[in-house]
């Protein structure tokens, strides 16, 4: 398909604003630090010098979290959005997001260590949002309409919403505390060893996107045309709702529930870019998203002295809006 | 050559069926019948997209249904009656999209490829639409631009459902006029489904319609319009 | 007579708080108040009054903010009275909704007539769970979730809530069948002796106001003797409360419960310059900032240092982290919110334990922990 210049130049230009954006963010937060602390902070760290602990321990990772969550989850919208063909799609919307809270539920409440441990939420939450997205899709086959698609997936959210409730009823205060805490969303929680592995599965997740470049290309023709293309329809969908899962499964298992990313960013891409080759929107859509995410939270970090607002709060007091933009730029 | 051999067609019952017939490369064949009596699921039979209750239908003597997904486009094209609805797709594009059989793993368009969808573009005469966005297109237009995807695939047979179905009248003309030629010219395999009969009979010779007795298949060769009307219309 | 009397001087006292430079009044009112000084005994709590009256009292809920009367009750052994704020004593049958309520009776040692709590896994008196094993005591769960008809069944008079929500749900359907609902709000008391007084709003519903007075007395004075004696201690160790929630670390506010119980422990609170008596909200930047050399932490909600970093890894940059001073009551939650606010001076003894570990005190600690692991 056709590159043309106007993606090129705004490919161009994220990928030059990433890295100032990503520079501010790390510039945000109530402690002043001068260039000489980040650059020590980061070559010449030592643990005994608060400066250098608030660069190491802090900054750094809260930034590569952001970036990661933006960009896995626009990536996941994306592909929704695709396999569906609804620009209203995205795994919060479809309800894969509250599989994986349901898992996580679970696997908290439970109270068995193994579940409580990373690998454990990780891995729920991974299969959490793999069964919801195979549901979803099932649901999918038998529902043509894109509207009673969104419907079944606004209602398996409210389902999963009240099994959580229930299983916060009957669970104990501690592991009731437990995920609140995980429910409330961070993006500064996360560990070195930990960002190592979200690195790497995300990674998988955007190199699996990439090799699904045709498919998605032809899916936006329609899932017959596509399959009268010699597409595989089942296994792709597979393989879509696979990618979706794990990386919708990973940012909520770190980051708790985050909305409106998944949904907004690539509506807004697509409008930008005003093209339908994969290829440029699944990078697109990294970017920006990872540009979304650390905009939100450098605006979290200005306001942080008058009123705290949790990411996945602000993500949505941003992105909903947005989404209602398109719907009436759709409709004129 | 398209052949069908004791073919029972529908989803559960039979709602059509042909003992034996032979459709060939360099003509056009006009599917005509009331509604819902069979048109769709016939194309789809033929294209592979729904079982056969019984007996077979073979594509230059193979059976379709053992062709592997991933050949039978270059073998057979097919046109929805809808365009699909999409944003921000350029004409040339959806052309391009007939080339994804050829292409690699990431879709990406050789020199071969490109020349097909410019030899597509050619010979609709439609150059100028190439970097239009399908979505701003007129129905005519769309349909030249589905047409031209179907050429650059370069399947042999090719399958269109009610292609003049939303055009105005100088676009079902045009659009009949540019099938039969590519037929004749290209020796391709075209069947289509169409209500408009006065219309087809100015440009097409073969017409299948469903006999009213038994719901088979049968194929008219150059019929008058009131031979035409009373096979297949008539109860 | 009596109580038109009292009434009189109730709106005397009311008059002459608002005009309290008229001379004549002002003498009256020195006479007056000298007779019912030592009944209008609330002295810390600024959310209740009692008032007696000939055959009972009238206790006044009164909003901190405002100081503006929210609701009254009369409690009456007049069995002729009727209207919605009367509430017939004695009362022989109570259910207790906040586990301060519970802890206060059995301080009272007036257990008997409890027959409703909500939930016997968050109860720590073993009195209250022998009872509730022979069948005696009711569990209603939540009070969002309660039932009338669970409450009518188990033939309650009343229903001593805590109030967090205000209104009790279907209060007035409640009423109809004779079932009065009360909050106890304890918990919002800022000072320590405040929240401890409420044990006499318990002891008018369990008809133990003499009890409640004397046994406050001694609480008084033993918080009163401790904190004076730090008053006076020249090192005042640095002292942080809470934890992570989110992004955000959630801690007492300056004019807070706990921040008075820090400075009469002799400790100096971080945060103790912030307004209010709620939370205030520290990004995790200026915590880590903030408590670098701090030498207590108090109250991380976790029972081992493992849990802490488990939920948020990034607390193991705090100072009292690495210096292994971890205190926290959560090995026993129940025996905490149903004891500590009935026994501040034992609470306000574990603060001085702690912060001051030269000072020996009898008994040990006695809701908290040092973390360990």
């Amino acid at each position: 398909m056709i590159i043309s210049r106007r993606h090129k130049v705004l490919l161009f230009l994220s990928l030059v604003f990433l890295p100032i954006v990503a520079i501010l963010h790390f510039h945000s937060g109530p402690a002043e630090l001068s260039l000489g602390d980040f650059l020590n902070g980061i070559f010449n760290y030592d643990p005994d010098i608060t400066e250098h602990n608030i660069v190491r321990e802090l900054r750094i990772p809260r930034m590569m979290m952001a970036i990661l969550a933006g960009a896995g989850l626009s990536i996941a919208g994306l592909l929704m959005q695709t396999l569906f063909k609804n620009p209203m799609a995205g795994p919060y919307v479809l309800g894969i997001n509250s599989g994986a809270s349901l898992f996580v539920a679970f696997s908290i409440m439970t109270g068995i260590p193994f579940f409580m441990s990373d690998i454990g939420i990780i891995s729920n939450a991974l299969i959490g949002a793999l069964l919801f997205g195979l549901i979803i899709s099932i649901f999918s086959s038998i529902v043509r309409s894109q509207i009673s698609l969104l419907l079944i997936g606004i209602m398996l959210g409210s389902f999963t919403g009240a099994l959580v409730s229930m299983l916060q009823a009957v669970s104990d205060a501690q592991e009731l505390k437990s995920f609140t805490l995980w429910a409330l969303g961070s993006l500064s929680r996360v560990e070195y060893d930990q960002l190592l592995t979200i690195s790497v599965v995300f990674l998988i997740g955007l190199f699996g996107a990439l090799l699904l470049i045709k498919p998605l290309n032809l899916l936006v023709l329609g899932q017959d045309q596509a399959k009268l293309m010699g597409m595989n329809f089942r296994m792709i969908r597979l393989l879509i709702i696979t990618i979706t899962a794990i990386l919708t499964g990973l940012i909520t298992a770190f980051c708790g529930p985050i909305a409106f990313v998944g949904l907004a960013v690539p509506n807004l891409v697509r409008m930008l870019m005003k093209t339908q080759h994969h290829g440029i929107l699944i990078i697109a859509s990294a970017l920006f998203g990872a540009l979304f995410v650390l905009i939100c939270d450098i605006c979290i970090r200005l306001l942080e002295n008058q009123v705290n607002i949790p990411i996945n709060v602000f993500t949505s007091v941003v992105g909903a809006p947005i989404v209602v933009l398109l719907i009436l730029r759709k409709l004129k | 050559m398209i052949k069908f051999s004791e073919v029972h067609i529908g989803y559960n019952t039979a709602l059509l069926k042909s003992s034996s017939m032979e459709l060939h490369l360099g003509s056009v064949y006009v599917l005509v019948g009331k509604n819902g009596s069979g048109k769709s699921t016939l194309l789809k039979s033929i294209a592979g997209q729904l079982p056969l209750l019984s007996g077979s239908i073979t594509l230059a003597g193979q059976e379709v249904i053992t062709i592997p997904k991933k050949e039978l486009p270059s073998q057979l094209s097919f046109v929805p009656v809808q365009f699909p609805a999409m944003d921000y797709v350029q004409a040339q594009e959806f052309i391009a999209a007939g080339r994804s059989p050829y292409t690699n793993i990431f879709g990406k368009l050789t020199d071969r490829d490109k020349s097909s969808v410019d030899a597509a573009l050619n010979t609709l005469k439609i150059e100028h639409l190439s970097d239009r966005f399908t979505s701003e297109l007129s129905d005519g237009e769309k349909q030249l631009v589905a047409i031209a995807k179907v050429i650059a695939q370069e399947a042999p047979y090719i399958l269109l459902d009610e292609p003049t179905a939303f055009l105005d009248y100088p676009n079902k003309n045009k659009v009949l006029a540019l099938l039969t030629s590519i037929a004749k010219e290209m020796n391709k395999c075209i069947l289509l489904s169409a209500h408009d009969i006065e219309l087809c009979l100015d440009h097409c010779a073969n017409f299948l319609i469903v006999s009213k007795e038994e719901r088979a298949l049968e194929l008219l060769q150059n019929p008058t319009k009131a031979a035409l009307i009373d096979s297949a219309f008539k109860d | 007579m009596k109580i038109a009397a009292s009434i009189c001087l109730l709106l005397l006292l009311i008059s002459c708080s608002n005009n309290g430079t008229d001379e004549t009044n002002e003498i009256e009112f020195e006479e007056l108040s000298q007779t019912i000084v030592e009944d209008i005994s609330v002295k810390y709590a600024k959310n209740f009054n009692i008032i007696p009256l000939a055959n009972g009292y009238l206790v006044d809920l009164i909003d901190p903010n405002t100081h503006k009367i929210e609701r009254s009750w009369e409690f009456t052994y007049d069995k002729s009275k009727k209207g919605d704020d009367v509430i017939h004593l004695p009362l022989e049958n109570i259910a207790a909704f906040s586990q301060t309520t519970i802890g206060m009776m059995s301080s009272l040692d007036a257990l008997e007539p409890l027959m409703g709590i909500t939930n016997i896994s968050y109860v720590y008196d073993p009195e209250v769970k022998r009872k509730f094993k022979k069948g005696q005591i009711t569990e209603f769960k939540g009070e969002s979730n309660f039932s009338v008809e669970k409450a009518i069944n188990a033939k309650a008079d009343i229903i001593i809530y805590s109030g967090f929500s205000r209104e009790f749900p279907q209060a007035k359907k409640l009423k109809k069948f004779g079932v009065d609902a009360v909050p106890d709000y304890d918990w919002r008391e800022t000072h320590p002796l405040g929240r401890a007084e409420w044990i006499k709003f318990v002891g008018v519903i369990c008809g133990k106001l003499e009890e409640a007075k004397s046994t406050f007395q001694k609480i008084e004075s033993e918080y009163l003797e401790m904190s004076l004696k730090m008053n006076s201690i020249d090192s005042t160790p640095a002292v942080i409360s809470g934890n992570f929630r989110g992004d955000q670390w959630t801690a007492p506010a300056g004019n807070s419960y706990m921040a008075i119980l820090f400075k009469d422990a002799g400790a100096n609170y971080v945060y103790k310059d912030t307004k209010g008596t709620g939370s205030i909200f520290k990004s995790m930047e200026r915590i880590i900032i903030d408590n670098e050399s701090t030498n207590y932490w108090i109250n991380p909600g976790f029972s081992s240092k493992t849990e802490i970093i488990e939920a948020n890894p990034k607390g193991k940059h705090l100072g009292p982290y690495k210096t292994n001073e971890v205190y926290c009551y959560t090995h026993d939650v129940n025996l905490f919110w149903e004891r500590s606010a009935v026994e501040p001076h034992l609470l306000l003894a574990d603060f001085i334990q702690i912060f001051h570990p030269e000072i020996e005190i009898e008994g040990g600690l006695n809701f908290y922990k040092k973390l360990e692991k």
